[in-house]
Order: structure tokens, then sequence, then C-alpha cells
């Protein structure tokens, strides 16, 4: 891989990481399948104690999650490492926002939630592009608000 | 330099500057030794003192006291950055920071410094890489409020 090669790969997986932050906050999950996680992929939250496996377990349980309520989550200054031709490693801040209706089930934990942490993960790349093979993601600070 | 090394360099630089972020908010003084200050480092608060802090230990020292027991979350957006050599280079970050006094999270009551800024900066290449050579941050704005 010549300099511009590794160039173009930062690149790709910055424009990857972005289609992760439109799927989740448009609810496009199809999305979210398509284009975003390898088959194979693991998401880790330990704030939530969860580690869900494999992209349709993955999916479906960030979409239950996700279901009536808004977010918004914005990622800055990635720190992208390749560590082959086919596979990296990143590091994200991240900033999040989440709006939950009354009818909520979480609605007790938070009406309007602020969020700051960062996603370290890494990526693969497949025939069809570069894809998210992992995500953990810690947290710097959450303060849940309730909205009168 | 050709233009690829030239990106090259640029993203290197981003790479540097979000590292001086995760190193801040996590409070990663070893990263700053290793990985993203020239040893004769400067940084100058423009808002609360207008001679800078000189040499790598005494900005580490001031970040230490500055955030022992605190939380922090500084994200860098918008970077401008322009070679000056193949050695040396300058940059413009805006910025945006929070500071939480006291307590978690989840606490009412905790004090919240809520900034924004710019980063101007100049960097240097050494053997192992590009480093941060000086920095001085000014001030938009610095809002001060209590988490209800």
């Amino acid at each position: 891989m010549n300099e511009i090669e590794r160039l173009l790969a930062i690149e790709e997986i910055k424009q990857l990481k972005a289609k992760y932050f439109l799927g989740i906050d448009t609810h496009d999950w199809d999305l979210w399948r398509r284009e975003v996680w390898a088959p194979d992929a693991k998401l880790e939250v330990p704030e939530l104690g969860s580690c869900v496996e494999g992209r349709d377990t993955l999916v479906d349980w960030v979409m239950e999650r996700s279901a009536n309520q808004v977010s918004v989550h914005h990622g800055h200054m990635p720190i992208i490492e390749l560590t082959s031709d086919t596979t990296a490693k990143g590091l994200w801040a991240m900033e999040d926002r989440i709006y939950r209706p009354k009818d909520h089930p979480d609605y007790a934990d938070g009406a309007f939630i602020l969020g700051f942490g960062h996603y370290r993960e890494t990526y693969v790349k497949l025939d069809i592009g570069w894809r998210i093979a992992s995500t953990l993601l810690t947290r710097l600070r959450v303060t849940r608000h309730r909205i009168s | 330099m050709d233009a690829t090394q030239r990106l090259a360099a640029i993203e290197e630089i981003k790479r540097l500057k979000a590292k001086y972020f995760l190193g801040v908010d996590t409070q990663d003084w070893d990263l700053f030794r290793r990985e993203i200050f020239v040893e004769k480092t400067s940084f100058q608060l423009s808002e609360f003192r207008e001679e800078p802090y000189h040499g790598m230990e005494k900005v580490l020292a001031m970040f230490g006291q500055g955030l022992a027991g605190k939380y922090s979350v500084h994200h860098g957006h918008m970077p401008i950055i322009e070679l000056t050599s193949d050695t040396t280079a300058r940059g413009l970050w805006a910025m945006e920071d929070r500071i939480y006094l006291s307590g978690d999270g989840a606490a009412q009551g905790t004090l919240v410094l809520h900034g924004f800024g710019h980063y101007h900066e100049t960097y240097a290449k050494q053997a192992d890489g590009w480093r941060i050579e000086t920095i001085r941050l000014t001030r938009l704005r610095l809002e001060t409020r209590t988490i209800a």
C-alpha cells in the first residue's frame, strides 16, 4: 500500500463512520446492514453492561433501543491507523443527545440525555469496502435531564 | 514535498491534535510526553495570563492542577493547517470545551464551565513524528452554569 492508497483508506474509514452516525440518527437500519458493519461485527457498551455480536443481532439491538426516541450523535477528531492493507484501528471522540417522549419505557431514566465519550474501533476491508469490525464505547460524562 | 506527502503531513497533524484532546480529557500526561509535545513546548492561556507556560513539565503541571478532581470534554473542529516548511507547520482549530467542577454527571448542582474559542498553534516534525511546539488559546465565550 503506497502513501496515496493509505490516505484514501483513511478517508474511506472516516466516511464509513459518518454513515454510522447518519444511520443511527435517521434510523436507517438498512444502511447499517448494507454499508456499515462487518458480518461478524461486535458492539460493546460497558456503561449498559452490553456486548452484542453479529451484524443482525447488533442492528436489531440498537434498533429496539432507538425506537421512539430522537438522537443526535457527532464524532470528532478521528485517530485512524492502518494495521495492514485490510485492517485498521480508530479512535473517535463523540458527543450525543437523546430525546425521549413521555411514553418511552426509559423516560424515567431521563427525558434528555447529554453524553460525551470515545469510540475505540477496528475496521476490516471486505470485497465491498471498509466495514466496522468492532466498537467499544467508553464515556467521559453522561448527564440526565428532565424536560418540563 | 509533493502533494501526497503534504496531505500525509496534514493528516498526521490532525491525528496529533486528536491525541492532545484525548490526553487532556483522559488526563493521560504520559501521552503528552511520549507523543504530543516537543520538550520546549509553550502554552499561552491568553484569557487568564499573558505570560506563556514554558517547557513540557510546566505545561503539564498547569494541566494537572487545573483539572485535578474535575471532568473535562474538549472538542476541536475545522482545522486550518498550513505547512510552512518540510518540518514546520501552523494550525488553527475551533474549540468547544466543558469542564465539570465537581460531582458525577447526574448530580444536580454541579457547576459547568462551557467555553468556545480557538487554538493557534505551531508544529515541528521531529525524527519520531510531528509534535506541538506552541499553543495560544483564545476564547470567544465562557459560560458558567449549574446542572438543573
